[in-house]
């Protein structure tokens, strides 16, 4: 397994465990747990992905890359929604726009195999 | 003319579409809304058609002014096997509406993409299976090719049905948790532009309609299925373990000597395996 898969599969694990941490006040409830389903759709794309050839490509090595830089940045903004005292709506805005673009890429890579499926009819 | 290629988004659908263009006719590439067409758009001579085969008002309106159409489109195994009623719709009632829409257009024939599944599992006979070989569905995608070709036949518009083998392509192929076919099984894929061509050359040769043909890759193509595996993996450069299907599926090899006027048998084997390793050191694999 590649570094930047582990390094983005880690980023999503922390990412679900500083959710987890989050007062139930400072955000809707609702609202929290389902930002955290996405986040696991997402990680299970990841994993469900990670052993296809594909992803030992050039291509699929610089797909993977991408997934982990927009993990990292979903994982700023919940640090900061975190440190942040009370509901702040524009925080919940980015974190939200973040989750988006890492469910963007995990749709790629679920894309890319269904692209390579084998097919014999 | 203008020729409508269902499916023509796909692996086949688009290779088919970019020879039509190429002979100077207008190839309409009919597929569904949400797949890219990212392969075909923008080549000049070919249309975009988006749109439903199980869909009259898309059907009726696709055909209108077509001379002639390939008929790809189909739900294909794993995903035909889960819903019996959406593989009949589309593989069976997606043909009937073409039908129904061709017979608007007399003389426009339909040239229409059925399988070898058709004639089910076939290990213990001895090969090549020929056209004559009895048809038995044993799944759900057998089953509908097996409907769609009655329905096609008694039609009344002119037809030539292909039973195409599995395709081959150049490029990285995921390898799937179980190989749909046995290690010790006959296989015979061909080559994608080779079926891109059987079905061309079906269309422009008259000699073709109300006829049933075998396309298959040939002899250099005939070897089995853990022959196949290892040589095309081997080849992209790529260490893999492949699990095997413990059962018999329906894929042998296959008489293609009477499809053999249209002239589609052009790559080997070893041409295939060459253009892997290019791509498997432009993937970086190699």
């Amino acid at each position: 397994m590649g570094e930047s898969l582990i390094f983005a599969k880690d980023v999503l694990k922390r990412t679900l465990e500083l959710l987890g941490e989050i007062p139930s006040g400072a955000v809707l409830e609702d609202e929290l747990r389902d930002i955290q389903i996405r986040i696991q759709i997402a990680q299970n794309a990841l994993i469900q992905n990670q052993r296809k050839i594909w992803v030992r490509t050039n291509m699929g090595k610089e797909m993977i890359g991408d997934f982990g830089v927009a993990s990292t940045k979903l994982l700023g903004t919940v640090e900061r929604f975190q440190r942040a005292e009370a509901s702040d709506l524009s925080l919940l805005k980015d974190l939200k726009a973040a989750l988006g673009e890492v469910e963007l890429h995990a749709k790629r890579l679920n894309e890319e195999t269904r692209r390579r499926s084998m097919v014999v009819t | 003319m203008n020729l409508l290629v269902t499916g023509g988004a796909g692996r086949l659908g688009s290779g088919l579409v970019k020879r039509i263009a190429a002979r100077g006719h207008t190839a309409w590439a009919f597929d569904l809304p949400q797949v890219r067409f990212d392969a075909v758009e923008d080549i000049p001579g070919v249309e975009v058609f988006r749109g439903d085969v199980t869909d009259l008002y898309d059907v009726a309106e696709a055909c209108r002014g077509v001379d002639g159409i390939f008929h790809l489109a189909a739900l294909l195994p794993p995903r035909s096997e889960m819903n019996q009623e959406s593989t009949m719709q589309v593989n069976v009632g997606g043909t009937r509406n073409l039908v129904e829409a061709l017979r608007q257009r007399p003389g426009a024939p339909l040239i229409f993409a059925s399988s070898v599944a058709t004639y089910g599992v076939t290990a213990s006979e001895t090969p090549p299976i020929r056209e004559d070989h009895p048809l038995r569905a044993h799944d759900l995608y057998s089953k509908s090719k097996i409907e769609a070709e009655r329905l096609v036949r008694g039609s009344g518009v002119p037809y030539t049905i292909l039973r195409i083998s599995a395709i081959a392509v150049a490029d990285l192929v995921e390898l799937p948790d179980i190989i749909p076919y046995r290690a010790d099984q006959r296989v015979e894929y061909i080559y994608v532009g080779d079926a891109a061509q059987a079905l061309l050359s079906a269309f422009e040769r008259p000699e073709a309609r109300g006829q049933t043909y075998n396309i298959a890759g040939g002899g250099s193509w005939q070897m089995t299925g853990f022959e196949y595996i290892r040589r095309f993996y081997d080849a992209l450069g790529v260490e893999v373990d492949p699990y095997f299907s413990e059962v018999y599926t329906a894929l042998d090899w296959y008489d293609t000597s009477w499809s053999r006027f249209l002239g589609y048998q052009r790559a080997t084997l070893n041409g295939l395996l060459e253009r892997l390793k290019v791509v498997g050191e432009r993937l970086g694999l190699r």
